[in-house]
């Protein structure tokens, strides 16, 4: 594959590799973007080199995967360096989130990424894959190097765990609407 | 796969969700040239460093190249010493001759200075500055002879040097023995 094929193909797949690496990244826009770009780089410099083993997309998820992940130690280490010299740095780092964005969001879809944020990194990955990207459970545990099994596993577990944390937000949402709408019902 | 109603919930859930990430998704096209010029940038840090290296290898040859050209002048100093000590019969015109000799050497060594203590380690410095104060005396010493040499030697000190050989006749044995009257 030469380079503008390649680069057609990355094209193609650039919304959907964004939301991996936000999903990578948790959540965190400039570290998403960062890991996108160092991948990018990867490619042209032929670290990265797609042989044909896989699916193009399956192995771009996994190179990305991978970058993240070392993106994240690096990170860590810089912010542990960075913890003595500065508390604002640190804060600055952090991801922010447009204000009008929060806003306009609905209720559901705010529960449901809070939810999604309490998962553990490899069930809200699997999750992510599945639902989101459409790949098999074959094809995610393909990008996250892991058995079939584990991925079915962390698919399960994770299913599971997001509908018990979405029916208890929908609960305490309900008694919240009830107890607004008409205090006399609720005690 | 039949999916369930939750499973649906959760997958609307996610294409919601992939909406809200396409709105903010960074252009492709300004990624992949950021990527491209980090490439770039990263291509000229490296022939900067290959340069680098290669200078710095050139100099570490150039200065070996200068302090073995100073190791192998300093050998003529070791070697005059060398042959002064260990010969046999002294004489004082020899004396005189390898003095002049370590003399001459010392005055090189003299002109020589700066670049030896800009070269030599400092080690090997001190060792040659002692070593240069110590050869005329080690000359000296190794030629020395007592005066009172000759009160030492007697007119029997060749019998008292050699061994009887077992091989010896008696009769050439009785020559050792003090003369007996019986």
């Amino acid at each position: 594959m030469n380079i503008s094929e390649l680069k057609a193909e990355l094209e193609k797949l650039h919304s959907s590799s964004f939301g991996w690496a936000l999903s990578c990244c948790r959540r965190d826009r400039g570290e998403a973007e960062e890991v996108l770009q160092t991948v990018y780089l990867k490619i042209l410099e032929g670290k990265a080199r797609y042989r044909g083993e896989s699916s193009f997309r399956t192995w771009l998820f996994a190179v990305i995967h991978k970058t993240a992940a070392g993106e994240r130690r690096k990170n860590l280490l810089r912010k542990l360096r960075l913890v003595g010299e500065s508390q604002g740095e640190a804060d600055r780092i952090a991801p922010a989130e447009r204000p009008d964005a929060a806003v306009e969001r609905s209720e559901t879809q705010t529960q449901f990424r809070r939810a999604l944020e309490q998962l553990p990194v490899r069930q809200r990955q699997t999750l992510h894959l599945v639902f989101y990207q459409d790949l098999s459970l074959r094809e995610a545990a393909e990008v996250m190097d892991i058995s079939v099994g584990s991925a079915r596993r962390h698919y399960e577990r994770g299913k599971k765990r997001l509908r018990e944390s979405l029916g208890q937000s929908e609960i305490g949402y309900g008694v919240k609407w009830r107890r607004e709408k008409n205090p006399s019902v609720v005690s | 796969m039949e999916l369930s109603g939750d499973e649906k919930r959760i997958r609307a859930s996610f294409r919601e969700l992939r909406l809200e990430d396409e709105r903010v998704t960074p252009r492709f096209a300004a990624v992949w040239n950021r990527a491209h010029f980090r490439s770039a940038r990263r291509e000229t840090a490296l022939d900067f460093r290959i340069a680098a290296a290669v200078v710095i290898v050139c100099l570490a040859v150039f200065s070996l190249a200068l302090l073995s050209r100073y190791w192998q002048r300093t050998p003529r100093l070791n070697d005059a010493v060398a042959n002064g000590v260990f010969k046999p019969g002294v004489n004082p015109a020899q004396i005189k001759k390898d003095r002049e000799l370590v003399q001459r050497d010392k005055r090189v060594q003299v002109v020589r200075k700066p670049g030896l203590v800009r070269f030599a380690p400092r080690s090997q410095t001190a060792k040659l500055a002692a070593r240069r104060s110590t050869t005329p005396d080690a000359i000296a010493l190794s030629r020395w002879q007592s005066p009172t040499t000759g009160l030492l030697r007697s007119p029997g000190d060749e019998v008292l040097r050699a061994l009887p050989q077992l091989n010896q006749t008696l009769h050439d044995m009785e020559s050792f023995l003090p003369n007996r009257t019986n």
